[in-house]
């Protein structure tokens, strides 16, 4: 697998998982959603914030090319040490989301950050000597 | 089945997909990264990557600033009758400007971004030394809550933004950053998001749609912030 690849994989399997989590939090169903009897009580402002930051990593994978698009990853991952610090502090992020963060969303925040953070390093490592 | 076990299937399934996915990029990286020669510096040339990326930022800044606006006026409305119109003024000219922006950047929209924060900052001022003189705390200041705390912070950001352009500022930061040329680049994704992400606090606060540490989601109840949403 080329360098550019290697980051578009990346960014692709983590945009689909956070789009996927995110719009299943809209979908109304007796399991999730907003209604009073829903299995899981997600709120809609943690679905968005899922939701967008797939989205942009989307945008890394499929808008952007070469440097940009390895530098985006770079970028994507340290947006996730900021989430990952601010989550870590606050659970429910300032008040921000009703169900409040577990081990579990801790792991998906490192994961984010450490493997966006080391794909994209290595890449960019190999861009510039690729240059030359 | 209990609420949580649900959710928690959820976002172990998320883990564990990006857990495994990500194990196998690292490693992919590192096996490709044996086959290639080693890396040198960047040679030390103006970057040019800071323009493009300053101005998404302001733009970026000027719709967080709108949005927050809009937020807070059905609340100022209804308290202050035709003065709480100017935040819908407010939300109209940041989202105009920002378009305005995106589409041609010129000294002279970059100077009506100054003049219109200024005023608008000026207005937020009034209200926090002097108070309104109308409405139900007359003549009040008013506290500084965390949605206009964040429309300020945007504000005075945008501003220094527009001045690093106008002030010819932004070409001596390019030449200080050739040694680092893809910092601009790299910091755009956090800078936007983190503005995203106070946003939507701001926003949900101006709605009165935030929560209490663990409390369900009944899009009534007090949070552990201040809610003002005034300007």
């Amino acid at each position: 697998m080329r360098n550019g690849n290697l980051v578009q994989g990346w960014m692709t399997l983590a945009g689909i998982v956070l789009v996927v989590v995110g719009l299943f939090g809209f979908i109304n169903n007796p399991l999730v959603g907003s209604q009073a009897n829903a299995l899981i009580p997600t709120d809609a402002i943690h679905n968005i914030v899922h939701l967008t930051t797939g989205l942009v990593a989307l945008y890394i994978a499929f808008g952007l090319r070469g440097e940009n698009q390895v530098n985006g990853a770079i970028g994507f991952g340290i947006l996730y040490v900021v989430i990952l610090l601010a989550v870590v502090v606050s659970p429910t992020l300032f008040g921000l989301f009703a169900i409040p963060a577990n081990i579990v969303l801790h792991l998906i925040h490192v994961t984010l950050a450490v493997v966006s953070l080391a794909v994209g390093y290595m890449a960019r490592g190999r861009l510039t000597a690729a240059t030359y | 089945m209990p609420h949580g076990i649900w959710h928690e299937l959820i976002h172990l399934g998320a883990a564990a997909v990006l857990l495994g996915g990500g194990a196998l990029f690292v490693f992919l990286s590192i096996r490709a990264g044996r086959g290639s020669p080693p890396s040198r510096p960047i040679p030390a040339v103006g970057t040019g990557q800071l323009r493009p990326v300053l101005t998404i930022l302001a733009a970026t800044l000027s719709v967080a600033a709108a949005s927050i606006h809009l937020a807070a006026a059905p609340v100022h409305l209804e308290e202050l009758g035709l003065l709480g119109w100017g935040f819908v003024g407010a939300a109209l000219f940041q989202g105009a400007w920002a378009l305005s922006w995106a589409i041609q950047l010129s000294r002279g929209i970059a100077l009506y971004g100054i003049v219109g924060s200024v005023a608008i900052l000026a207005a937020w001022a009034w209200t926090r030394t002097v108070g309104l003189s109308v409405g139900a705390s007359a003549a009040v200041p008013e506290a500084i809550g965390v949605p206009d705390a964040a429309a300020t912070t945007f504000e005075l950001l945008l501003i220094s933004l527009l001045a690093i352009r106008i002030g010819g500022v932004e070409r001596r930061l390019d030449e200080a950053l050739r040694r680092l040329p893809a910092l601009p680049a790299i910091a755009l994704v956090p800078a936007v998001g983190v503005v995203f992400l106070a946003t939507t606090l701001a926003v949900s606060l101006a709605l009165g749609h935030s929560h209490a540490p663990g409390e369900a989601p009944d899009h009534g109840a007090a949070s552990g912030l201040a809610a003002d949403p005034g300007h």
